[in-house]
């Protein structure tokens, strides 16, 4: 599995586990697929746990200036996002 | 009994605080079950006592305590200490008779009562804790209108009490929290294995029987091992 699909993949997982959502409605995902506000599941309170658990997971430190609404507004967004976080 | 639990009251620091427990009165194993903190206590207590009723099928008496200032305790949390909390735990275990600790999430920073071993079901720091209930302030204060940072209140915290989710955390107790650490020593475990999914992570509270038999599975085998 190359880097990026271990990351798609743990991403994926993250959103199920913190979310609650089934895994087939994860693996369905992709990078233009709706998130915040669009899946009910996903509202202003999942966000404090996503962001606390993705540092957990990918021992990474995310800063308050740096979560703004786009990196949960798509998969893709949020992909993105973690892939910058976690090369850098 | 209700549904195979008794409610009791137990001498915390501070005052009495309710305990419910499960299973045999003279049980030779008997667990007493740190619960986590704050929203997860919430999203969890269900699944604990699910985990405590199984266990007491097997013959094991299970014993869940509030904390001081959590769930039905008459305290404010302005009068919390994690050094009350430590002590209650202490307390509660001298109480029973307890036999083993049980923490889950952050309840692992309080777990270390002289003597007895400890399991620990996802042990969660103190700062992550501080983490989680910083972030959601934030959160709701976006809604609200307001922009603010972790780094905000925590700046507030040195000086005032901070309000986050609701609670009013006394300058100290937010330090004290913001540095606790689930301590490590030999007799102390992290349960290993799959739980099942994290739920203490859901915004909604739900239940696990799957996980409940998992925990319990795990805790006879662990319990039986570490007799003392």
């Amino acid at each position: 599995m190359s880097d990026r699909d271990d990351l798609d993949a743990r991403l994926r997982k993250l959103l199920a586990d913190v979310l609650g959502i089934e895994d087939g409605q994860v693996a369905a995902f992709d990078r233009d697929t709706e998130l915040f506000g669009a899946i009910p599941e996903f509202d202003s309170m999942s966000i404090a746990g996503l962001l606390t658990e993705m540092e957990d997971r990918f021992d990474i430190e995310i800063d308050d200036d740096e979560v703004d609404g786009e990196i949960f507004e798509t998969y893709g967004n949020f992909y993105d996002f973690a892939d910058q976080k976690v090369d850098g | 009994m209700t549904g195979g639990f008794r409610y009791d009251g137990y001498p915390a620091s501070g005052g009495v605080e309710l305990i419910v427990h499960a299973g045999p009165v003279d049980a030779e194993r008997r667990i007493l079950f740190v619960p986590p903190l704050f929203e997860e206590l919430n999203r969890l207590r269900r699944t604990m006592m699910l985990t405590m009723r199984r266990l007491a099928a097997r013959g094991i008496a299970g014993f869940l305590i509030d904390l001081p200032g959590q769930n039905e305790s008459p305290l404010d949390l302005g009068a919390v200490t994690i050094e009350g909390w430590r002590e209650s735990v202490t307390l509660a275990a001298r109480n029973i008779n307890a036999t083993h600790v049980a923490s889950i999430r952050a309840g692992a920073n309080i777990d270390d009562t002289p003597g007895l071993p400890a399991w620990r079901l996802a042990p969660l720091s103190g700062a992550k804790q501080m983490n989680l209930l910083l972030r959601a302030q934030v959160a709701a204060d976006k809604q609200n209108g307001l922009s603010r940072t972790r780094e905000d209140y925590r700046a507030m915290a040195r000086g005032e009490a901070v309000i986050l989710g609701g609670k009013t955390f006394s300058p100290a107790f937010f330090s004290q929290l913001s540095e606790a650490e689930p301590l490590a020593r030999e007799d102390i475990v992290t349960g290993e294995g799959d739980f099942g999914p994290p739920l203490w992570l859901r915004t909604e509270p739900g239940e696990s029987a799957d996980m409940a038999e998992k925990m319990a599975t795990a805790l006879d085998q662990w319990s039986r091992q570490t007799m003392p």
